[in-house]
């Protein structure tokens, strides 16, 4: 039996407040001078409730607002108030509290990090050990559909913020013993909470191993958001092409994790990181997935050529008015040159000027108030474009061209930041050096987007190196039942998704 | 560990050496030396080519781990084998010029008005120093992914000028005589000899998911398509061949097709420029290859690009002129040095095969007798 009080430190803010004295080294047997340390650590966030277990001293610290109170009294308090029998470790009151999760701390870094996590801490006199108990009262978003990932049929569910949630929500789908979740703690000061999970019946080991590897070698102070990591997990640091796969929703990361990727879910962040990467599922969507397969297919190749028309037409256009107009059939000539008459710009100025138009537009819609939205697509798209043309300084052509290719880059959302700057790239050489420039550059980059892996996969995967198999989902995309083996690309140790026509595994 | 490329890259690789030299100069040039029986000309010298391709195909298969340097340099020494090396990278090297200097023709004739020199060297010498720091199985992806546009730029210029043909054009057939075709084919020695790029490639297939068939099915379909172009050219162009120096625009442009469905001849421009830049930077990359390999690996990696990026870059600026190129490879020494060595190259190989099996058989004798004993 014991009794219970409660004292909350009221120390007064200081202006100059000093360096906190934070405590290190492993948890001494005298609650008082443990205590003492907290206190001088914490000062006024700690709230203390002081308890008697099993004839003990103990102590109960938390920070307020981060607990929910109702729990320490309901899983911690009450449970112990009434143990009966032995508490003579701190097993044995871990034994006694009604929480499925409390973990044993040693030293007092685990305590900061465990206090600051929204964790209760038991200190008990004579123990050198500390509990940590999970009653954090985190507010989380409520799962909703992803503003980036809508649907029109199939599962709208979207990760959130709480790292528990997201990983529950891959569990519900992927229900099997088989899904390996491994947790490890990111960043000096933020500690955030990483969790890598794939299944091991069939991800790859190596692949596995080596993201581990990535992971564990991060030395940062803090990991905000899962973005923050994909530098490191990227083989080529300062490329400019994506080589970490995203995704907001868990259906797509468990069919991610189904053909052999891995999933890093990040505590803090709706992104789900997948590895190995392929360009080519940016260009899938789990709408191809849910809908009828001729019309995955055609959207699939409507994408395709709208990277062609993003990055390509308003460098073509550029470099056809410099250098190379008898490409165009003469009356498109003619009212080119009409509709281009004294332009103050040459052809590659007007063109950057444009797009430069188009980026400023883009930049501010996203960080303009949502209210101002309306106005700001009147004033950027009608009155900036179309005054522009009235007041001479681009050409209709120039704004069509920029409007096609803008509205183009968008239908591959993930890969907006790589095109909009090849787009830039192509333009200024298409400006500079005409069509053979293009060419070159085009070279350039289908050499180095060949000469890169994700993890063992080759980047253009299914299409350079061409494997056959995975063509049913490249490109094209074949009925589910005709998808019998995961993909060849991604490093796997279980080929086969499902029995084939001969009921063979 | 060896670079592998799979059997179908490897096949890719060779459809795009086998239609390299032939779409440009070489249907004007070979109409001089066989009349209006090219297409039949260059079947002969495909055909005469293809023999090589059996020998190479067959020690490839045999000997899937073996490279070009491994094979010689176990009957013949490390000597011999670096000199067959450095004569390969000669020949690739002047191939690569020609293409190189044919594409600047070409563009020039097609897409530009003028074009300054310096900004047509400088971009490809830098992507060409690039590209050649390299591997073989970037190279091979690259060539998998550009063969879609490669392909699209040899259907349209077959189909294309289908309609400007004049079937009188092709009668009489052989008015020279047989013997025109062998002469057409020596003296367009520059064009042919595509296999060579079998023997860089030695040791470098992974037979191990496929039989690796599609190297012959798509030397068969390239040789095709060679000859149905050729067909084409000799079609619509007739005796007045000869002056088509530029084979690929003046096809476009005397085609009735593109005037009535739009400017397609700047699709055919626009494709085929890809295709000479990547074949430009293929055979350099071989040429690369085989430096590297007939200095045994002991130079530092970059000199070889350096050397091969300043070389070829002098050579665009000091041989302005396609004639003084053309003159070059059509001249007797070189169709002596590169047919010695297009047949030379696989003739070696045949003796090193056969005198590798008769060691192995006397080895074998020699250590069955003592059990025997």
């Amino acid at each position: 039996m014991g009794k219970y009080t409660e004292a909350v430190d009221n120390s007064e803010f200081k202006i100059d407040t000093p360096m906190v004295d934070i405590p290190e080294g492993k948890i001494g047997k005298s609650l008082s001078r443990n205590m003492a340390k907290l206190d001088r650590a914490y000062a006024s966030d700690l709230i203390k409730k002081s308890i008697t277990i099993g004839g003990k001293d103990a102590e109960i610290v938390y920070i307020l607002g981060l607990v929910e109170v109702n729990y320490i009294s309901r899983y911690i308090v009450d449970p112990l108030l009434a143990a009966k029998g032995k508490v003579g470790t701190i097993e044995d009151i871990k034994g006694h509290l009604l929480l499925p999760e409390a973990k044993i701390c040693e030293t007092f870094s685990d305590i900061n990090i465990e206090i600051c996590k929204g964790k209760a801490i038991i200190l008990v006199d004579g123990m050198n050990q500390a509990l940590s108990c999970s009653v954090d009262n985190f507010k989380v978003r409520s799962i909703e559909e992803p503003p980036n990932s809508a649907v029109l049929y199939g599962p709208r569910a979207g990760f959130t913020e709480d790292i528990k949630s997201n990983i529950n929500q891959i569990r519900k789908i992927l229900s099997t013993p088989h899904l390996v979740r491994k947790s490890m703690k990111i960043g000096r000061i933020t500690h955030t909470d990483v969790a890598i999970m794939y299944l091991d019946n069939v991800a790859s080991p190596e692949v596995v191993r080596k993201i581990e590897k990535a992971l564990l070698e991060i030395d940062i102070d803090g990991v905000i958001d899962s973005h923050y990591l994909t530098q490191y997990l990227s083989s080529r640091k300062y490329s400019v092409f994506k080589q970490v796969g995203i995704t907001e929703k868990p259906d797509i990361a468990a069919a991610k994790m189904l053909e052999g990727r891995v999933a890093i879910i990040v505590d803090g962040s709706p992104i789900v990181l997948t590895l190995p990467f392929m360009l080519i599922e940016d260009l899938q969507s789990s709408n191809d997935y849910y809908s009828n397969r001729q019309r995955a297919v055609f959207l699939r190749v409507l994408r395709m050529l709208s990277i062609v028309i993003t990055v390509y037409i308003p460098a073509m256009y550029v470099a056809v008015q410099i250098y190379h107009y008898k490409a165009i059939p003469l009356k498109f000539l003619v009212t080119i040159i009409n509709a281009t008459q004294g332009l103050p710009f040459t052809p590659f100025a007007e063109m950057v000027f444009t797009l430069l138009l188009f980026e400023i537009l883009y930049e501010a819609s996203l960080r303009m108030p949502s209210y101002l939205g309306l106005a700001m697509s009147i004033v950027g798209a009608l009155v900036l474009g179309d005054m522009a043309v009235a007041a001479g300084l681009v050409s209709p052509p120039a704004v069509m061209i920029m409007a096609l290719s803008g509205i183009t880059l968008y239908t591959i959302p993930h890969q907006v930041t790589q095109f909009s700057l090849l787009r830039l790239l192509f333009v200024a050489v298409g400006g500079t050096l005409g069509f053979y420039g293009i060419v070159i550059l085009t070279i350039y980059i289908v050499m180095y987007l060949c000469d890169f892996d994700s993890l063992g996969t080759p980047y253009l995967a299914p299409i350079s190196p061409m494997y056959e198999v995975d063509m049913k989902d490249g490109i094209l995309k074949y009925d589910i039942s005709k998808m019998t083996t995961r993909p060849r690309a991604i490093p796997s140790i279980n080929t086969r998704r499902q029995r084939n026509k001969d009921n063979k595994r | 560990m060896k670079e592998k490329i799979s059997p179908r890259q490897a096949s890719v690789l060779i459809f795009l050496a086998i239609i390299s030299m032939k779409f440009l100069f070489m249907p004007a040039t070979m109409t001089r030396f066989s009349g209006l029986d090219i297409y039949l000309c260059v079947a002969f010298g495909l055909v005469c080519d293809m023999l090589t391709l059996v020998i190479y195909y067959y020690c490839s298969k045999k000997m899937p781990d073996a490279t070009l340097f491994d094979i010689l340099s176990r009957v013949f020494g490390k000597i011999v084998t670096k000199i067959v090396y450095i004569a390969l990278a000669f020949i690739f090297f002047i191939k690569a010029v020609f293409i190189i200097k044919a594409l600047h023709l070409y563009i020039l004739d097609t897409l530009y008005e003028t074009l300054p020199y310096v900004m047509y060297t400088v971009p490809i010498a830098i992507l060409i120093f690039y590209a050649l720091r390299k591997n073989l199985v970037t190279y091979a992806r690259c060539c998998e992914i550009f063969l879609i546009v490669i392909a699209l730029a040899i259907i349209a210029c077959i189909t294309i000028p289908i309609q400007a043909i004049d079937t009188l054009n092709f009668f009489p057939m052989l008015k020279d005589g047989f013997l025109a075709l062998p002469r057409g084919y020596l003296y367009c020695a520059y064009g042919f000899g595509d296999y060579l790029v079998l023997a860089v490639l030695l040791g470098h297939i992974d037979y191990s998911r496929s039989k690796g068939h599609s190297i012959i099915y798509i030397s068969i379909v390239a040789a095709s398509l060679i000859v149905a172009y050729y067909a084409i050219f000799v079609g619509v162009f007739g005796n007045m061949g000869v002056a088509q120096a530029l084979a690929l625009s003046d096809l476009s442009i005397h085609a009735q097709l593109p005037n009535t469905l739009g400017r397609l001849d700047w699709l055919i421009i626009f494709l085929w420029s890809f295709t000479l830049v990547l074949e430009c930077v293929l055979y350099l990359f071989y040429c690369k290859r085989c430096i590297v390999a007939a200095t045994t690996d002991r130079i530092d990696k970059y000199l070889p690009i350096v050397i091969i990026t300043l070389m070829i870059t002098t050579m665009v600026i000091l041989y302005r002129d396609i004639d003084r190129v053309l003159g070059l490879v059509t001249s007797t020494a070189f169709v002596s040095i590169a047919f010695s060595i297009y047949f030379g190259v696989p003739a070696l190989i045949l003796i090193a095969l056969v005198v590798g099996k008769i060691r192995e058989r006397s080895h074998e004798r020699k250590v069955k007798k003592p059990m025997r004993a």
